[in-house]
């Protein structure tokens, strides 16, 4: 994350932006759909040294 | 979230690590959950078939917000999801209730946030939210920085509005009057 933004001076502004990175990390943080969990689980599994990823060189 | 790629961190796990912030830009595009997760999904397949374009030591992050939001309006075009709120839908469903101790709901703010064109959206949250620089932004959105700082400032002159969060402007308003507020607006 940068610092906030220097075009943010007043305070409803400054509450906005509090209020919006709540929201960013309720949505980063909520139960996630069974099919992108699997996507997700394939990608960590390739990820893996020997698995194909990118790390292999 | 800084995600460079070095040799010791493969395409995948960069992918995988950036996961959550795609799922939050997804989620202030779509204004829903599930759809989310889908567009999610068909950015990291598209990722994954595009990766030879993928310079390594540049932006992932920047660059799969990018197919994101390609991905997001590409979408739009084709199946029409997104519908803005020009008939007041989104807003006849909120009701902000500013509590007299001045704590806001998230939930009120999340309804409130909805009710913004997408455009705004984008800008606000991956200025306000993702911690983007103005450049990053404008570079996602396919547009100039100014446009960006524009989109921002409306968003949150607009969200001000709806949440009574100006200081001269104290009192309660109901899903009706919020309505006629964004329809005068958008008129």
């Amino acid at each position: 994350m940068t610092g906030q933004d220097p075009d943010m001076n007043t305070d409803s502004e400054q509450r906005i932006e509090a209020n919006l990175k709540k929201v960013y990390e309720e949505s980063m943080n909520e139960p996630m759909s069974d099919q992108l969990a699997n996507l997700v689980a394939q990608l960590r599994e390739k990820a893996q040294p020997g698995n194909g990823g990118a790390a292999d060189g | 979230m800084a995600v460079q790629l070095m040799a010791d961190i493969s395409f995948e796990e960069g992918v995988v690590q950036l996961v959550p912030d795609l799922r939050a830009f997804g989620r202030s595009l779509t204004r829903e959950h599930a759809r989310a997760d889908d567009l999610v999904q068909d950015t990291i397949v598209k990722a994954l078939s595009n990766k030879d374009k993928f310079k390594e030591g540049t932006n992932l992050r920047a660059w799969l917000f990018t197919i994101l939001r390609n991905t997001f309006y590409s979408g739009k075009r084709k199946q029409k999801w997104e519908v803005e709120d020009v008939d007041g839908v989104y807003t006849e469903r909120l009701s902000v209730k500013p509590a007299q101790d001045g704590v806001m709901e998230l939930s009120d703010f999340r309804k409130a946030f909805e009710t913004l064109p997408s455009d705004q959206r984008e800008s606000l949250m991956l200025v306000g939210a993702a911690g983007m620089s103005y450049d990053e932004a404008a570079e996602i959105c396919g547009c100039a920085v100014g446009t960006v700082k524009s989109r921002v400032n409306r968003a949150r002159a607009r969200l001000a509005d709806l949440l009574h969060m100006r200081e001269d402007e104290p009192g309660l308003t109901d899903g009706a009057t919020l309505a006629a507020m964004v329809s005068a607006r958008t008129a």
